[in-house]
């Protein structure tokens, strides 16, 4: 027999130096890296459609990384120099160490805001409210919940989608035969068309693309009934008071601003039609093009929803607001 | 601040359960598949050496098939494609994904142990084999008596890497839904946000299984060794 100790003894010693490491960084704020080095590190999902994913061309795009790019614009006057953006594509399942670790310096996706993410990181105010809600396939008489006795449900691995339906099947809401664990929604979709599956739960705006994205979409179903809400913030690292103030005033401004103020930036994004309606904000211009009525993956802006955006805004930006060093 | 270690979640309820019982899942998922593994790649090597040419053909098609297509995709396959082509009382059974997962990860491992034992019994010197013929053996009496014993111990080597890699690939299994080791320390991590610690007690668990198999096979070797033969003394 060999001796292994000093093969343990490493290990350790590995272990000790990733976690000394990792408290190690994070002691100085983003906007002051960018002001230093003049690149940001933004991530982004590949396949969160509409908010963050990776289109036909390859680019990454979506309704919060048109956020970024007008982020970023904000942050070059804020640090007055150039700013370079490095998109930085990740799984969703490590969102939280990437962000954590200062792989990326701010997540802007469709990540929901949970209390156990927010003691390791910090989330913008909320720019978004999902429900997680379920699609089957059309004409098999599942209308509701309480139609998916006996049913096969799945839901994506590592998701709070998943961590909401295994908690309402344990409390007997609903009583599916099997619960099934997907890798990629993608995959999830699959399923349900192979009926390995009878009803995929996920987000409401990701059921949406996956539908829209189908051969035939109108041989699948959105049931709008919710097992559970979610509001959408972006994430940032713990305790980076000055980004996250910035990025809430950031979205603030978005809410408040006509959209006929930015038409330069704004053509940048290819958004000019969506500001012929006088009446637009920015935020509004932008949820047009990725979640209007016109496009592929169109959600409509619930009541609920349009309160929680009114609740956000923050009064009296303009002292702060961009220019405050 | 960075991140905030919390290392209990390792030992709390219910995580440690979760944990133990992907510990055990792995277990089993790559113990069964080994045994089919070398079941089929015992096979399959053996064939891969006779002197006949469809039999050759055949193993050597099996090989090739198993060994050149990434395992991930094996298992999307298996797990995805066939399923609802058998029908759908199997694309809808409830353990589907471990007997999915047992079954790929198993003929994808015979293909490399066959490979493994194909070397083995060929470098079996020629003359051991013209001896046998020559004291009048059949073709399976030799490598009964002969070829299979003396070629079985040159591969104990390779067949431990290969061992220890079918517990190392059976993380795969998580990407079909089964929750092994890696699935559910992944859980943990989305459940607690926790993933590092969770991922290094996997890391842990992994590093006990792939000690205890080298231990193990180090003890199968020492009990086959003859002595006077491949550095036996």
């Amino acid at each position: 027999m060999k001796n292994y100790k000093p093969l343990l003894v490493l290990f350790l010693v590995g272990i000790l130096s990733v976690s000394l490491a990792t408290t190690a960084i994070g002691q100085k704020g983003v906007i002051e890296k960018v002001k230093e080095t003049g690149v940001i590190k933004v991530g982004c999902r590949e396949a969160a459609r509409p908010f963050a994913y990776v289109n036909e061309k390859g680019d990454m795009v979506g309704f919060s990384q048109d956020m970024a790019f007008l982020l970023v614009e904000k942050l070059e006057e804020r640090v007055g120099r150039e700013i370079k953006v490095k998109q930085i594509p990740f799984a969703g399942a490590s969102r939280v160490p990437v962000v954590a670790q200062g792989t990326i310096d701010i997540e802007m996706g469709s990540s929901t805001w949970t209390a156990p993410r927010d003691d390791v990181l910090d989330f913008s105010l909320p720019f978004f409210l999902s429900e997680t809600v379920f699609m089957v396939r059309a004409g098999e008489g599942i209308d509701s919940l309480d139609d998916l006795d006996g049913k096969i449900v799945g839901s994506m691995r590592a998701t709070t989608n998943l961590k909401s339906l295994q908690a309402v099947v344990d409390r007997g809401e609903i009583n599916p035969r099997n619960v099934v664990v997907v890798e990629t929604h993608a995959r999830g979709f699959q399923a349900l068309k192979t009926k390995k599956v009878d009803a995929y739960f996920t987000d409401t705006s990701l059921l949406t693309g996956l539908k829209a994205e189908a051969k035939n979409p109108e041989d699948y179903k959105i049931v709008l009934e919710s097992i559970h809400k979610e509001p959408y913030g972006w994430m940032m690292r713990e305790n980076d008071s000055e980004l996250r103030d910035f990025v809430n005033n950031f979205l603030t401004w978005t809410l408040t601003t006509d959209c006929s103020e930015e038409l330069d930036t704004l053509s940048e994004l290819g958004i000019l039609d969506e500001c012929e309606d006088s009446s637009f904000t920015i935020f509004d211009a932008i949820y047009d093009k990725w979640m209007g009525p016109d496009t592929a993956t169109s959600i409509p802006r619930t009541p609920v929803y349009n309160h929680l955006l009114q609740g956000i805004i923050i009064p009296d930006i303009g002292e702060v607001w961009p220019t405050k060093d | 601040m960075g991140y905030q270690f919390d290392w209990g979640v390792i030992v709390r309820e219910p995580y440690w359960h979760w944990l133990l019982n992907g510990f055990i899942k792995t277990l089993i998922l790559g113990s069964i598949s080994w045994g089919i593994a070398l079941f089929l790649g015992l096979i399959i090597g053996t064939i891969r050496t006779l002197p006949l040419k469809l039999a050759r053909a055949i193993g050597k098609t099996y090989v090739e098939f198993f060994r050149n297509i990434p395992l991930l995709v094996q298992l999307f396959f298996w797990y995805y494609v066939i399923p609802p082509m058998v029908g759908q009382w199997f694309n809808r059974m409830q353990n589907l994904p471990w007997i999915m997962a047992i079954f790929g990860l198993g003929v994808y491992t015979a293909s490399r142990v066959a490979e493994h034992f194909r070397s083995g019994l060929n470098s079996v010197p020629k003359g051991q084999r013209h001896a046998g013929l020559s004291t009048g053996l059949t073709n399976f009496q030799l490598y009964r008596h002969v070829i299979i014993p003396y070629g079985f111990r040159l591969m104990i080597p390779p067949i431990t890497t290969e061992f220890l890699t079918i517990f190392k690939n059976s993380a795969l299994a998580m990407t079909i839904g089964v929750l092994e080791l890696s699935g559910q320390s992944y859980k943990i991590g989305t459940w607690t946000f926790h993933s590092f610690e969770s991922i290094t007690a996997a890391v842990g668990g992994y590093l006990i299984i792939g000690f205890t198999v080298i231990v193990f096979m180090g003890w199968v070797e020492k009990k086959l060794k003859i002595p006077g033969l491949l550095g036996g003394e």
